[in-house]
């Protein structure tokens, strides 16, 4: 069997981050993530997890890159370097928007909408009918009866929650989760990442989930992507590959 | 299509939900714009209507002769060619222009030795489509006149006037129709305003001289072109009152004209158009810049939702349209509400200033095309506002709104 295209390829990708005296720096020498791979982001908070995160989702422009392309399911690679290069903001939007699904750290749902139409919206702008599915997802996280809440009469745990099935409602080719289960006490942590996990199994989405705590030892088809710190002269350089 | 749908009902949805910010701001907008309505609604009534008066009143127009000289026909031709001229009309001597006597013979009331002024088409005392006496069975009286008397238009009134011919007191008695009565305004002494004809005949009549159509005997005409002492005379306009008379002074002719009163109403009207223009330029700019300060702050304030929008994918003309449709609302509730504000302050000051207001004037109004222009500049201001602080906020990268605290 062969197997299939990288959804992402990364080659030489490089944000940096400047502040007085210090710099920071991501890199990405070489990454290369398959369809339906779940990939796990570790490393210390500050290591740019999540900026590796944003990359990826097409949030945050790169400064240099070799090689940097998308390929969603049924099409061919999207050079995401040169969109950025034109600063095309409404094609990468429609990218991310039809392709992926972004659960943030906290947050990330709109406090004028309630859970439920906070979980249909990327359906509504895709135009696709969301009836049942919101209910089915709804079901499986546990959130059923929070749906015609607004997001702060919610507890933090229930967000995350309604975030995750936000990510996940109009079924994207990959879920990104930038350490979904910080501000969640511990029990309630494992339980949400498990449901995170299984969404992503049953969709055959693409899962890449930053976490400085989580260590899934038992799940043999999690890969840990290699990551590593160099510290200069007023430089700190973060590496991520596979 | 979607996103341009979707992204309004989100607008919508918002606005209603932070409904108490929403009200702060349409209140915001209204403070600013109800006081600047009632000032150009007091332009537009007050200061104009005073403009008007003062440029179009007969009584600021007039040009009238000092004593009696004597004009002929082709005087009066010369006149009314001009074109600072409006109208022209010949009078008779002053002791010969009145009537003894006018009895209302229903109410039993006269008036004695009551003025007669020349009148004919065109003027100005008289408004467009009334009764313009002609020959020598007609007359309009002034309102305090028809006042006096109890009279209506249509009423038949009895004139006298009397002579001394030959030693004996005599009096020509003939019956008048009533054919209108002038607004108070447009003259306050009591008159009556006849054709020339029968000022004509009731000078001839005090000569002595007969006048066959009324059945008034007396002496033959004499056998020469009638010329006459006085003339009613109004400029075109207040503006050619001072040139009109120059060249009439230059003619030996002394007058009497309302010059340096309206150099001084005009002086006084250019500087109070002067203090409304800078009120109102200043309170125009205050209320742009304070719509543009809040619609630019709710933008700011929006920054961390107008990121999760980007981030779900949503293009860069739905993060204009977010702001945009916002200040729509606010900017049309704000003006709704300002116009609330101003319908009942301007009936007030119309129903204050009702007493010296004439017919169809008003001390503070606002036309429809006025009311559209405030409504139209407030809806553009507020959304070209809101479009440049959406337009900035779209052009950011989705990820660097997302993680302010």
């Amino acid at each position: 069997m062969v197997p299939a295209s990288p959804i992402y390829i990364c080659e030489g990708l490089v944000k940096r981050r400047a502040a007085a005296g210090t710099g920071f720096e991501l890199r990405v020498p070489r990454l290369r993530i398959r369809p339906g791979e779940i990939c796990v982001l570790q490393g210390a908070s500050g290591s740019g997890k999540s900026t590796l995160l944003d990359l990826l989702a097409m949030a945050l422009r790169p400064d240099a890159a070799d090689s940097f392309s998308f390929r969603a399911t049924q099409r061919g690679p999207t050079d995401l370097r040169r969109l950025w290069q034109r600063h095309d903001l409404d094609s990468l939007g429609r990218l991310r928007g039809a392709h992926v699904g972004y659960v943030l750290q906290t947050g990330g749902l709109l406090s004028f909408l309630t859970a439920r139409e906070n979980i249909e919206l990327s359906c509504r702008l895709l135009g696709r009918k969301s009836i049942g599915l919101v209910e089915k997802l709804a079901d499986r996280l546990g959130i059923a009866p929070q749906l015609d809440k607004y997001p702060a009469q919610l507890s933090v745990g229930e967000r995350q929650r309604v975030a995750i099935a936000r990510a996940m409602a109009h079924q994207p080719s990959v879920v990104l989760a930038d350490e979904p289960t910080a501000s969640v006490d511990p029990l309630n942590a494992a339980a949400i990442l498990e449901l995170l996990l299984e969404l992503a199994r049953d969709t055959g989405a693409t899962a890449i989930i930053a976490s400085h705590d989580w260590r899934p030892k038992q799940l043999p088809d999690v890969h840990v992507l290699e990551h590593r710190i160099e510290r200069a002269e007023g430089w700190t350089r973060s590496l991520f590959w596979n | 299509m979607h996103a341009t749908r979707e992204i309004l009902r989100l607008a919508y949805r918002d606005f209603v939900h932070e409904w108490r910010i929403s009200l702060c701001y349409v209140l915001a907008l209204m403070a600013v714009l109800a006081p600047l309505l009632v000032l150009f609604g007091l332009k537009f009534g007050l200061i104009d209507t005073l403009a008007t008066r003062l440029v179009e009143s007969p009584a600021n127009r007039e040009v009238i002769p000092v004593g009696s000289r004597s004009f002929d026909e082709d005087w009066f031709e010369r006149m009314a060619a001009r074109d600072d001229v409006a109208f022209v009309v010949p009078n008779t001597r002053r002791i010969a222009a009145s009537l003894s006597r006018l009895l209302n013979p229903v109410e039993g009331r006269d008036l004695r030795a009551l003025q007669m002024i020349p009148t004919g088409p065109g003027d100005p005392l008289i408004g467009d489509g009334d009764c313009v006496p002609t020959g020598t069975g007609q007359l309009v009286l002034s309102a305090s006149a028809a006042a006096r008397l109890g009279a209506a238009p249509g009423e038949r009134l009895v004139a006298r006037i009397d002579r001394r011919r030959a030693g004996q007191d005599e009096a020509a008695i003939w019956e008048l129709t009533l054919c209108g009565v002038l607004p108070p305004e447009a003259l306050a002494e009591e008159a009556a305003l006849v054709a020339l004809p029968l000022l004509v005949a009731t000078e001839d009549y005090r000569d002595g001289v007969a006048v066959p159509e009324l059945g008034w005997e007396g002496d033959a005409p004499p056998d020469r072109p009638r010329r006459f002492a006085r003339f009613r005379l109004y400029a075109a306009s207040i503006y050619d009152v001072a040139g009109l008379a120059a060249d009439l002074e230059r003619e030996g002719i002394e007058l009497r004209t309302r010059v340096a009163e309206i150099a001084t109403m005009q002086a006084l009207d250019r500087n109070l158009g002067r203090v409304f223009w800078l009120i109102a330029l200043i309170g125009t700019l205050g209320f742009l810049a304070s719509l543009a300060a809040n619609l630019l702050a709710n933008v700011e304030r929006k920054r961390r939702e107008l990121s999760i929008v980007r981030l779900v994918g949503f293009p860069t003309t739905s993060l204009v349209l977010f702001p945009v449709a916002q200040a729509l609302m606010i900017a049309t509730l704000g003006a709704l509400a300002a116009l609330a504000v101003f319908l009942p302050v301007s009936l007030a000051l119309n129903g204050w200033f009702a007493d010296s207001l004439r017919e169809g004037e008003s001390i503070c109004q606002l036309l429809p095309v006025h009311i559209l222009v405030a409504l139209a500049a407030t809806l553009i201001g507020a959304s070209s506002s809101a479009a440049w602080a959406g337009l900035r906020a779209a052009r950011i990268e989705p990820a660097e709104g997302l993680r302010d605290v």
